[in-house]
């Protein structure tokens, strides 16, 4: 990578989701970091050299929201994964091809370049690891999602 | 005329099914493989006219697998839908035979625009 990764706008990350579903997603930036004991998803991202560059972490509400809309799965098995705190196999696998595309939102013809490495579900407390690299993360973007017609969603990026 | 979709994404594959059927470009034969390797084995026993490979696939990737079927001089019509679109991996697809490479988050319009003159041609 020739310059170090740049932290992707809010407006670009809605725009890939939105075409990625087929639905309209509008984000809104929060004012504060979501409560880490609401992170359930953890997606890991590599620079061309296989060095971690990005982390993103979602809440159920932003994959079970993603993950149903991707494959036009009703609202209402989003509400009942949000209720439940969990999602399905086949909610991962979207949320992961969603993780997937949104690398777009980060990658130019400048040379910046990353791909997804894996998403994986999670349970509180967050792996120190993993709180380690978020205090160290050269910068952060909190980001609401609401893809129309489903539950609205959080998901924070961190540049390591 | 058959297509075979590679993807390692089961949600992918029939997101590229629906955008098929959205571009017009339904009545097709489609099959489906879940990595490049997979995608050998399917095309050694019974041949499609286009594939539609995803890049980045664990076993084989989409640019091994278009490699390995040029090294085979098996004929057939090649492209990309990835989310890898720089201008390297196009030139890179381009060089090993690719006919197009839509990239992700993609619409229906984009296979059309890709498809359907090679389609017609075939």
């Amino acid at each position: 990578m020739s310059e170090p990764l740049k932290m992707a706008s809010a407006e670009a990350v809605g725009k890939v989701i939105g075409q990625l579903v087929g639905i309209q997603a509008a984000t809104r930036k929060l004012a504060a970091p979501p409560p880490l004991d609401t992170f359930r998803t953890v997606s890991t991202f590599l620079a061309p050299s296989n060095a971690p560059v990005l982390v993103a972490l979602t809440d159920i509400a932003f994959g079970a929201s993603c993950g149903a809309a991707l494959s036009m799965i009703p609202a209402g098995v989003a509400v009942d994964a949000v209720k439940a705190q969990a999602l399905d196999e086949s909610m991962l696998e979207n949320l992961r091809e969603v993780a997937n595309v949104i690398t777009v939102a980060f990658n130019n013809d400048k040379g910046a370049h990353i791909r997804l490495q894996e998403t994986v579900q999670c349970k509180p407390p967050l792996p120190a690891g993993l709180k380690t690299a978020l205090s160290k993360a050269r910068e952060l973007l909190h980001l609401e999602v609401t893809v129309k017609g489903y539950p609205a969603g959080n998901i924070s990026f961190a540049l390591l | 005329m058959r297509i075979l979709i590679v993807d390692d994404s089961k949600a992918m594959r029939l997101i590229v099914r629906r955008h098929l059927r959205q571009a017009g470009l339904d009545g097709h034969e489609i099959e489906e493989a879940v990595n490049g390797k997979d995608a050998l084995e399917k095309i050694r026993v019974s041949p499609p006219q286009v594939v539609l490979s995803d890049w980045n696939m664990p076993e084989m990737s989409g640019i091994e697998l278009l490699e390995a079927l040029s090294q085979q001089g098996t004929k057939l019509l090649f492209g990309f839908v990835t989310s890898e679109g720089t201008p390297e991996m196009r030139s890179r697809a381009a060089a090993a035979g690719a006919k197009f490479l839509i990239a992700k988050p993609f619409s229906p319009e984009d296979f059309e625009t890709a498809l359907r003159p090679l389609v017609q041609a075939a």
